[in-house]
């Protein structure tokens, strides 16, 4: 049983680990979930399967927004999604998965971008060193 | 005084205490619940419409609420789908939105409905300008052979649509 309840939360993310500035790449996502719809009958009892299904993902960029979607019970089960990114600045990409029953499962990966002279592009501004410093 | 001895009454204990009662009870029987296994719980009525057959006045109706009566641009949306799709489980389709994803000019919301489906709405699609184009695949289930629509919604107000009729071999639910 632990391993049918484990089976739902098993989450994938694949992104580029390095891109160029203003490149558009690409981002795949997959949650294994069975997407329960909430119309099936158990054959033998007739009960129905209460409706279980992954109705909200939000995508982030260095703790900002940039895409989200709703999802109702028509997506399929282990649900696959790829979507598009523009890369400006080098930072952290979260993907959040939230459940019917509102448990939330997330995904990280790192991004770096790199500028048309080989320079990694940081999203703070390093003008003044010792500002930084002193913020640490 | 009087104030202090009307505030604990025997009342106001028996309440506390049957709360308190309730509350353990409620949480022992959630934790029990197998996750996957089929079983009556207090929200199900709630949770689930029993609405199985499809009804596709409704899905009409979704459509003309979204639409509100605005022209409709044919040249703005494109959708890829299948012709044939062998297992109406898993039908893999992509959607792509033509414009710049710069200042007003890009989609906030795309919406994509199924018209044979029992619940026709299948996703909503919220963008912003940092996605850097309007561009996903996903896959969706479909019950019998039937049209995909896709409507994108423009910050400035204007809306398209596509439609693209899919054969379903097998179909998926039920």
């Amino acid at each position: 049983m632990a391993s049918e309840t484990r089976k739902n939360w098993r989450r994938r993310l694949k992104a580029p680990e390095s891109a160029v500035k203003g490149e558009i790449i690409t981002i795949k996502t997959m949650a294994e979930h069975i997407m329960e719809p909430g119309v099936r009958r158990d054959p033998e009892t007739g009960i129905i399967y209460p409706k279980k299904i992954i109705d909200l993902v939000i995508c982030r960029f260095n703790g900002k927004q940039i895409y989200k979607t709703h999802w109702f019970s028509g997506v399929s089960a282990n649900p696959f999604m790829a979507f598009k990114m523009k890369a400006i600045t080098s930072g952290l990409l979260e993907v959040e998965w939230i459940d019917d029953y509102g448990q939330s499962s997330y995904k990280k990966a790192v991004i770096i971008v790199y500028d048309e002279n080989g320079k990694k592009v940081i999203p703070m501004k390093l003008d003044k060193i010792n500002s930084v410093k002193e913020a640490i | 005084m009087s104030l202090k001895n009307n505030f604990l009454t025997r009342r106001v204990v028996f309440n506390f205490i049957s709360g308190f009662f309730c509350a353990v009870s409620s949480k022992v029987t959630l934790a029990d619940q197998q996750v996957g296994a089929p079983f009556r719980d207090r929200f199900q009525t709630y949770r689930q419409t029993f609405r199985i057959e499809p009804d596709p006045e409704e899905a009409k109706r979704i459509v003309r609420n979204i639409i509100k009566g605005r022209e409709v641009r044919e040249d703005l949306i494109y959708l890829k789908a299948p012709d044939i799709a062998e297992n109406g489980n898993t039908v893999p389709i992509s959607f792509a939105v033509d414009c710049s994803m710069e200042g007003m000019d890009y989609p906030t919301v795309v919406h994509i409905l199924v018209l044979d489906n029992p619940f026709p709405e299948i996703a909503k699609f919220y963008f912003t300008p940092e996605s850097g184009e309007a561009n996903v695949d996903i896959r969706i289930r479909m019950r019998t052979s039937s049209d995909i629509i896709a409507i994108a919604e423009m910050q400035d107000g204007t809306v398209g649509k596509t439609m693209s009729f899919v054969d379903v071999t097998i179909g998926a639910c039920s």
